[in-house]
């Protein structure tokens, strides 16, 4: 009896101890399963809201931070309504900055030049100028972070893309990065199941783009 | 045994433990703003837990916690003040309801718009971008050619200055990082108008109000151009520039760590081969002809704080050669006398600005100016090329007038911000102006010096003035400016007050109003120093409409001059006194459209200007040889991304100005008959600028071709007339001239390169 309830208790105990991260796991693994279907800027809004209630308790993961922004700047780049997206970005750089305190990585340096990407899009030809060097310099430092990221040459490839060939862009300097975007990812193991693996899938069409 | 017993006590409560972890409880609940409409998206959380929901199109939610008993719930949505409320969780349905308050916060308060029209890319709902200024066809680089465009302001192209709402071009002044510009406008000829000395590539936002201005600017009557100098430049550049008017280079270099950045420019511009070309209306001896060095430096002193430093050298000479009206009907042709007018300006400027915030609520804005300005003018009247000996031109056929201003200012203001964007603003400004003059009669063998007139002046003002918002819907301002003039040894107060309510999302109304004072204009201080303030009163009422990528406007107006300045007043000091007056009101229209046409981005704007004033040399109150009733302009932009190519145009119209006619009603003449004064006008004014640009990029640089028409098709344009001073024909009617601009069209060429010395992108290219 007396080894029946001393197992019960351990049991009890260590799953206690081990619910913590189990939770957060399962959590985790259920919001982004919810991101990874989000196709409406409402959808981003539930599954940014909820990586941001796993954010507020586990002040040493920087990974909730970093998806309610991704959440927030999808939301941002899909909305309607223009005028909002400043608001949308604000929020969404101010969890990057709460991220990169816990851990700075060259993903949350991908995610800060999305950011300015996001607030071009409003206006490409009024913030072009001040926006798109920003971008660029994130990325830059991205890459020489990490360059094996692969999101790195994803996003430049997606710059490049969207710029005029007069202000040094193009689908020919384009398709050269998503080239090595797609190599990339298909290098590209992460270091566990809930580390970012988004872009592969976007790499490839926007390669398919560019050959067109 | 008791041993077990405990054991077994501890069982129980460990399956009480597991037992309680699985009793959950339903938190239901609605969330509404403080209008009670439904949010959207709004985060509900159990503090302290992962559990929590997102409300739904309705503003509903609900979710099951396996929290106990008293628990804190929160409410937190972008742009909302976020909302905690304590609840107890005693029964199997919990409902808590949110009713969340939006944050004042300045993308979505409501903007104070009476009066003013602002070009920005950093704030939202403004009418114009940077590069508006800079497109707009007719403008040819000039800022107040952009600002024609616009409501307010009239097509006086012969005169010096912005003439807005019934002001006289004095009536607008130009204000630069804060500090007042003494010398906005470049050296000219009388009748054929200046172009504004700044480039308004040196320019992130401009202001241009029409009137009910911040108490932060003054010692302008009708009207303030308040522009803000760039920060600090994202990359490294050199700039080449080849025109059919001249050429010129710069190069801003930013530093390495990204903190400072100096520049230098220098331009020079020179008419001659492109007036060789295409014939003007007046002869120049001397074409326009303008060397300008400009300097910048700019330095980030900690992370929020900067100091800015512009400044520049330009040397302007321009020489020509017309008719003499008074000698036109003279009768024999081949004695038509020539007026000479040359000028040579030396001019120097330099502003310096620092911007800091500190203990976290309060910024600080300084700035000074330290500025000069020479001219050196030639005036004569020739007879087949040299002064002509006539006694009927006497004392004016050669004469040399050497004009000069130094000014030295400084400018403080404080600024601390409350809660919710309301903000409190005051300071102080001190402006040292020397004023000199000196008149030469030249042709005799000794020289004339009239005795050089010489005016110090010291003004000094304080100001005050607080934003209060009290939701995003309605905002007020209200400020105080109290200014003392040693020249005039007077001193002013001068209350503005400014409102705004925000009707809907896209519609909001604005009010204005305020007292606007400002020293006579330097020819009659030369005169008379005993003058007193000339005097407007400001009522401005505008409503806004702003429909995305559209934008209508309305505003009417209501102004009232007094203490102008009249001429010929019997017994006062010169004949000058600050006895005249007049009014100003008038409807105006703006609308923006970049949606309706797709791809085209085009304005139109409206003004009707009902005017009237007594002052100077007039006979009587009646609408001002300056000002036109009807003005309308439209304004269209197309640029073809994929060819890299755009046409931009504007068409402006005007109806006729009033002139004085000096055969029916003379002001000089004692027996004037007013009943018939300034009763002509001159025909209407059309106008049409096309201009075309194509951007390329040649080798390394951005290189952009611009091709510009002015008039192409030629209209005649009439701004009034001169009227010979005497009747040497002595046929009873004065001979008279109408003022027209120097040609009827003007074509620009230009090519502008820029190469950016920055090779981090090169860089990041080459390790692919």
């Amino acid at each position: 009896m007396k080894k029946i309830i001393f197992a019960l208790a351990m049991m009890l105990l260590s799953s206690s101890g081990w619910a913590a991260s189990e939770q957060y796991t399962n959590a985790m693994k259920g919001l982004l399963q919810k991101m990874g279907d989000a196709k409406s800027p409402e959808a981003y809004q539930a599954a940014a809201n909820g990586f941001e209630r796993i954010a507020n308790n586990e002040k040493s993961e920087w990974l909730p931070a970093y998806y309610a922004s991704f959440c927030y700047i999808m939301q941002a780049m899909s909305i309607q309504d223009k005028d909002k997206v400043d608001g949308i970005v604000d929020h969404a750089e101010t969890l990057l900055e709460t991220a990169s305190t816990i851990q700075s990585n060259d993903e949350i340096l991908c995610l800060q030049s999305l950011c300015k990407s996001a607030r071009i899009n409003v206006n490409p030809m009024a913030r072009g100028m001040k926006y798109g060097p920003q971008a660029a310099e994130l990325i830059a430092k991205a890459k020489t972070m990490n360059p094996n990221n692969p999101r790195v040459y994803y996003l430049e490839g997606q710059s490049k893309f969207y710029t005029p060939e007069a202000f040094g862009g193009g689908k020919d300097k384009a398709k050269v990065l998503f080239e090595k975007a797609v190599e990339t990812y298909a290098a590209f193991k992460p270091s566990n199941e809930l580390m970012p693996v988004w872009g592969a899938e976007q790499a490839k069409e926007m390669l398919e783009a560019c050959n067109k | 045994m008791p041993f077990i017993f405990s054991m077994k006590k501890i069982f129980y409560l460990l399956l009480l433990m597991v037992n309680t972890s699985f009793a959950q409880t339903t938190i239901k609940g609605k969330i509404t703003d403080t209008k009670g409409e439904a949010l959207i998206g709004v985060n509900i959380a159990v503090k302290n837990s992962y559990d929590g929901a997102t409300s739904n199109a309705t503003g509903e939610f609900s979710f099951e916690t396996s929290e106990k008993d008293s628990v804190i719930i929160t409410a937190t949505y972008i742009g909302y003040v976020p909302q905690e409320k304590k609840v107890l969780l005693n029964a199997k349905n919990v409902i808590v309801n949110f009713s969340i308050k939006e944050k004042i916060n300045d993308l979505k308060a409501v903007v104070i718009s009476a009066g003013s029209f602002e070009a920005s890319d950093e704030k939202k709902g403004t009418v114009l971008k940077a590069l508006d200024i800079v497109t707009t066809a007719g403008s040819n680089g000039d800022s107040y050619g952009a600002l024609k465009t616009l409501p307010g302001a009239q097509q006086t192209n012969d005169r010096e200055g912005l003439f807005v709402r019934g002001g006289t071009g004095a009536e607008t002044q130009t204000f630069i990082d804060g500090t007042w510009v003494r010398n906005a406008f470049s050296a000219s000829i009388p009748d054929l108008g200046a172009r504004g000395r700044f480039s308004p590539f040196i320019f992130k936002g401009t202001v241009f109000s029409t009137g009910g201005y911040s108490a932060l600017y003054g010692q302008a009557l009708s009207s303030a151009v308040i522009l803000e100098t760039i920060d600090l430049p994202d990359r490294s550049s050199a700039n080449l520039n080849l025109s059919s008017v001249g050429l010129g280079g710069s190069f801003q270099q930013l530093a390495k760590n990204k903190n400072s950045s100096y520049g230098i420019g220098y331009n020079y511009t020179n008419l001659t081969p492109y007036f060789w070309l295409i014939k003007q209306n007046v002869q120049y001896n001397t074409a326009p002809t303008v060397h300008q060095v400009d300097v910048n430096y700019r330095i980030k002193t900690s992370k929020t704080g900067i100091f800015k430093f512009y400044g520049y050298l330009n040397h302007t000479n321009i020489d020509i050669q017309r008719e003499n009206v008074t000698s036109l009907d003279y009768e024999n042709e081949n004695k038509r006398y020539q007026d000479q007018f040359g000028i040579k300006n030396k001019n120097v400027y330099a502003n310096f600005s620092y911007k800091e915030f500190f203990k976290k609520d309060w910024k600080i804005n300084v700035g000074a100016c330290i500025s000069s300005n020479h001219d050196d003018i030639v005036l004569k009247i020739l007879e087949n090329g040299v002064v002509t000996n006539d006694s009927q031109f006497k004392y004016r056929e050669d004469l040399g007038i050497k004009n000069g201003n130094v000014l030295a200012s400084g400018k403080i203001v404080l600024e601390k911000s409350l809660n919710n964007l309301n903000t409190i603003r005051f300071g102080v400004e001190h402006i040292y102006n020397q004023e000199k003059t000196l008149v030469k009669y030249q042709p005799l063998v000794s020289i004339i010096d009239y005795t050089p007139i010489q005016l110090n002046e010291n003004l000094s003002a304080v100001f005050a003035e607080s934003d209060i918002y009290i939701t995003n819907d309605i905002a007020g301002k209200i400020g105080v400016r109290g200014e003392y003039s040693s020249l005039l040894n007077k001193f002013n107060i001068a209350p503005r007050i400014s409102a705004a309510y925000k009707l809907n999302r896209r519609g909001q109304i604005s009010v204005a109003y305020g007292l606007f004072y400002q020293k006579p204009e330097l020819s009659y201080l030369f005169q008379n120093t005993q003058l007193q303030y000339m005097r407007a009163d400001h009522y401005i009422v505008n409503y806004q409409y702003q429909p995305k990528d559209r934008l209508f406007r309305l505003e009417a107006y209501y102004k009232n001059y007094t203490s102008l300045i009249k001429t010929s007043v019997p017994g006062a000091l010169n004949g000058i006194a600050n006895t005249g007056k007049g009014y100003a009101r008038g409807i105006e229209l703006f609308y923006r459209d970049k949606k309706s046409i797709k791809g085209i981005d085009f304005w139109i704007s409206y003004s009707w200007l009902d005017t009237k004033r007594n002052y100077l040399n007039y006979l009587k109150q009646v609408q001002p040889d300056f000002a036109a009733t009807h003005t309308a302009n439209f304004v269209f932009k197309k640029f073809w991304v994929k060819q890299m190519f755009g046409i931009n145009g504007t068409y402006t119209f005007s109806t006729g100005r009033p002139y004085i006619n000096y055969n029916t009603s003379n002001p000089n003449d004692v027996n004037a008959n007013a009943d018939l004064f300034m009763r002509d006008k001159t025909i209407a004014y059309h106008n049409l600028s096309i201009s075309a640009n194509y951007i390329k990029t040649i080798q390394k640089a951005f290189t952009v071709f611009v091709i510009s028409i002015n008039n192409p098709f030629g209209f005649k344009q009439i701004y009034g007339y001169n009227y010979a001073a005497k009747d040497l024909n002595q046929n009873g009617q004065l001979y008279s001239k109408a003022i027209i601009p120097a040609a009827r069209q003007f074509i620009f060429l230009g090519m502008f390169m820029s190469f950016g010395i920055d090779r981090t992108q090169e860089a990041i290219d080459n390790n692919l």
